[in-house]
C-alpha cells in the first residue's frame, strides 16, 4: 500500500470518530469504565502479592503463655523456647507492655481499651521469637507449640494464608470481570463502528462499485476502533493514577499502624498498567471494528444495497 | 468483452429472473439494454459486476469467469469497468472534484496521478468550472456528468450505465447520451440500461430487449 493511501485511510478513521462524536465519546466512557475496573482489580492483586511477600519475609512469631501461669513458669517457658534451637532472639513481652504498646498504636482511640484493662485473657504474657533459618520456620513453630504452659502461637503465616485466599478470590473475580467487561466493551465498540458504517454506507457502496478491496474498506473502521481504544487507555491510565494516589495511598498511609509497607508505589506498576491498558484498548477496538465491518461486508455490503 | 452463455438466474426467494440468456458485447460496442420493469435488466448488471452468480450458465466479463473467479479478485474485475447509477450516488459532503478523486483514492492511486487525471476527466465531461461545487449546488444533469466522470476516472475499458437518464429531463438526457457516444468513440465499451425508447431510436446503436427474463430481440451481435 502506498504511503499516501495509508495516510488517507488514517485520516478517514479519525474523520469517522468526529462524524460520530457523541457515540465515540460514549464508547470511550464505557470502555474506560471497563478498563478502570480491570486496572483496579490488577492493583488490588498486586498489593496483596506485595503484602504476602512482605509477610513471608518476616521471620518472627509470638508464643502466648497460659493464663494463670506463675512467674517461675513464665520464665521456664522462655528457657524452653531457647532450647528448641533455630532461635535467634526471644524477647519477653508482659501483658502490661503489650497493653501499653496497643494503646500507643491506637493513639486518641485508646479509650476503646479501657474496658479490657482488667481482662487477663485479652493480652496475655508472651514471647516474641525471631527464628534464624526461615526454611525451618514451621518446624520451630511446631516445637514451641509443644512446650508446657504455651497456650498458642501466632505467626504471620496464618495471616498469609488468609491473604492468599483473598488473593485467589480477587484473581478469580478479576478474571471473570475481565472476561465479562471485555465482551461488553467489544459489543459497545462494535456498535459504534456499526453506526459509523451506517452513516457512511453510500461511500462504502461506491468504494465497492469502483473496485476498492475489502481490506481498503475495512481499514478506516479498524483505525476508528483502535483510536477509540487508545483514547480510552490513556484516559483510564490518568484516572487510575489519580484514584490510586489520592484515595488508596494517602488513606492507607494515614491509617492506624501504617499500612505503607504493603502499599505498592504507583510508579512501580505504572509501566505494566499503561502497557496493559493500551494493549487491551487496542485489541478491543481493533476486534470491535473488525466484527462490525466483517458482518456488514458479508450481509449488506453489495453495490446495490444502499438502504 | 461481455459474454452470457445460457444464463439462468433464480433468486433464493424462488423468483426466476433470467431464463437462458445468451449475448455477447464486443470491445468498443455501444449497446442499449431495454425492457419493462422486472424484465431482468438489473439482474444482468448485478451478474456483470459479480454481485451475484448465475444459477446455471456462464458469465464472462473482461476475461473473468463470474462463477469460477475467486472472491478476492472481484475488486480487480470491477476496476475494469465504471458504473453509472440512475440516482447519481454522489457523496453529499464532498465537492465535485473530491467525488471523482474518491474513486481513484480508494483504488490506491497516488496523489500525483489523482491531481493529473481528475481535472482531465472533469474537462472531458464539461465540469471543470464546477470542480469546487458541492453536489447540491449543481443541476441533475451535471450531477449525472459527475457520476460519469467518476466512472471514467480509473480508465475502465467498459461503462455500465443503469438508467443514467432516468432522473433528468429530456434535453439533458440527450446531452448525457451524446457524452456516452463521445466516450464510446474514444474506444470505451458502453452498456446502457434504459426505458427511454426515444433516446434509443435517436441513437443508432445495438439494442438488446429483455422480457420476463428472456432476450426477445437483439438488433446486432450474434445472439443465439
Amino acid at each position: 500500500m502506498r504511503f499516501s493511501s495509508f495516510r488517507y485511510l488514517i485520516k478517514e478513521g479519525v474523520k469517522n470518530i468526529w462524524l460520530n462524536r457523541l457515540m465515540s465519546l460514549a464508547s470511550i466512557g464505557v470502555l474506560s469504565a471497563c478498563l478502570l475496573m480491570i486496572g483496579l482489580a490488577y492493583l488490588v492483586s498486586v498489593n496483596i502479592s506485595n503484602a504476602l511477600g512482605w509477610m513471608e519475609r518476616q521471620n518472627v512469631f509470638m508464643a502466648y503463655v497460659e493464663e494463670g501461669a506463675d512467674p517461675i513458669e513464665v520464665e521456664q517457658v522462655g528457657r524452653d523456647i531457647l532450647s528448641v534451637g533455630n532461635i535467634a532472639e526471644c524477647v519477653f513481652i508482659s501483658r502490661e507492655q503489650a497493653f501499653e504498646s496497643v494503646s500507643e498504636l491506637l493513639g486518641e482511640y485508646k479509650y476503646l481499651l479501657e474496658e479490657f484493662k482488667e481482662d487477663n485473657d485479652f493480652l496475655p504474657d508472651a514471647y516474641k521469637i525471631t527464628v534464624e533459618d526461615l526454611e525451618l520456620f514451621d518446624e520451630t513453630v511446631y516445637h514451641v507449640q509443644q512446650i508446657d504452659n504455651v497456650s498458642h502461637v501466632r505467626s504471620r503465616r496464618e495471616s498469609a494464608d488468609l491473604i492468599l485466599k483473598i488473593r485467589k478470590l480477587v484473581t478469580n473475580i478479576g478474571m471473570w470481570l475481565f472476561i465479562i467487561l471485555f465482551v461488553v466493551a467489544l459489543f459497545i465498540i462494535a456498535n459504534t463502528v456499526k453506526l459509523t458504517m451506517y452513516v457512511r454506507r453510500l461511500e462504502i457502496n461506491i468504494m465497492k462499485s469502483v473496485g476498492a478491496t475489502n481490506n481498503f474498506i475495512r481499514l478506516p473502521f479498524i483505525v476508528e476502533g483502535i483510536i477509540l481504544g487508545l483514547f480510552s487507555a490513556i484516559f483510564t491510565y490518568g484516572v487510575t493514577w489519580y484514584l490510586y494516589r489520592t484515595l488508596v495511598v494517602s488513606t492507607m498511609e494515614g491509617m492506624v499502624g501504617g499500612l505503607a509497607p504493603y502499599v505498592v508505589k504507583f510508579s512501580d506498576v505504572s509501566h505494566n498498567l499503561l502497557a496493559g491498558f493500551v494493549i487491551a484498548g487496542v485489541v478491543i477496538g481493533c476486534f470491535g471494528g473488525l466484527i462490525s465491518i466483517h458482518r456488514y461486508l458479508k450481509d449488506e455490503g453489495g453495490v446495490y444495497n444502499v438502504g | 468483452m461481455i459474454e452470457f452463455k445460457g444464463v439462468h438466474l433464480t433468486y433464493n426467494s424462488g423468483t426466476t429472473a433470467l431464463v437462458d440468456v445468451n449475448f455477447r458485447v464486443m470491445d468498443g460496442e455501444f449497446v442499449f439494454l431495454v425492457g419493462p420493469s422486472g424484465a431482468g435488466k438489473s439482474s444482468i448488471i448485478k451478474l456483470i459486476m459479480r454481485e451475484i452468480v448465475p444459477s446455471a450458465g456462464e458469465v464472462l466479463v473482461n476475461g473473468y469467469n463470474n462463477k469460477k473467479m475467486k472472491k478476492r479478485h472481484i475488486p480487480y474485475l470491477r476496476r475494469t469497468m465504471g458504473i453509472v447509477f440512475q440516482d447519481f450516488r454522489l457523496i453529499p459532503h464532498m465537492t465535485v472534484y473530491d467525488n471523482v478523486a474518491f474513486a481513484m483514492r480508494v483504488t490506491g492511486a497516488s496523489g500525483s496521478a489523482i491531481r493529473k487525471r481528475v481535472p482531465y476527466i472533469l474537462d472531458l465531461v464539461g465540469l471543470s468550472h464546477k470542480a469546487r461545487s458541492l453536489p447540491c449546488q449543481i443541476s441533475g444533469g451535471e450531477q449525472q456528468r459527475v457520476g460519469l466522470a467518476r466512472a471514467l476516472v480509473n480508465n475502465p475499458s467498459m461503462i455500465i450505465a443503469d438508467e443514467p437518464t432516468g432522473n433528468i429531463d429530456a434535453q439533458l438526457a440527450t446531452d448525457i447520451v451524446d457524452l456516452f457516444d463521445e466516450i464510446n468513440r474514444r474506444g470505451t465499451t458502453v452498456l446502457m440500461v434504459t426505458h427511454d425508447t426515444k433516446l434509443v431510436d435517436r441513437h443508432k446503436h445495438r439494442v438488446i430487449e429483455l422480457r420476463n427474463g428472456c432476450v426477445v430481440s437483439d438488433t446486432g451481435g450474434d445472439a443465439r
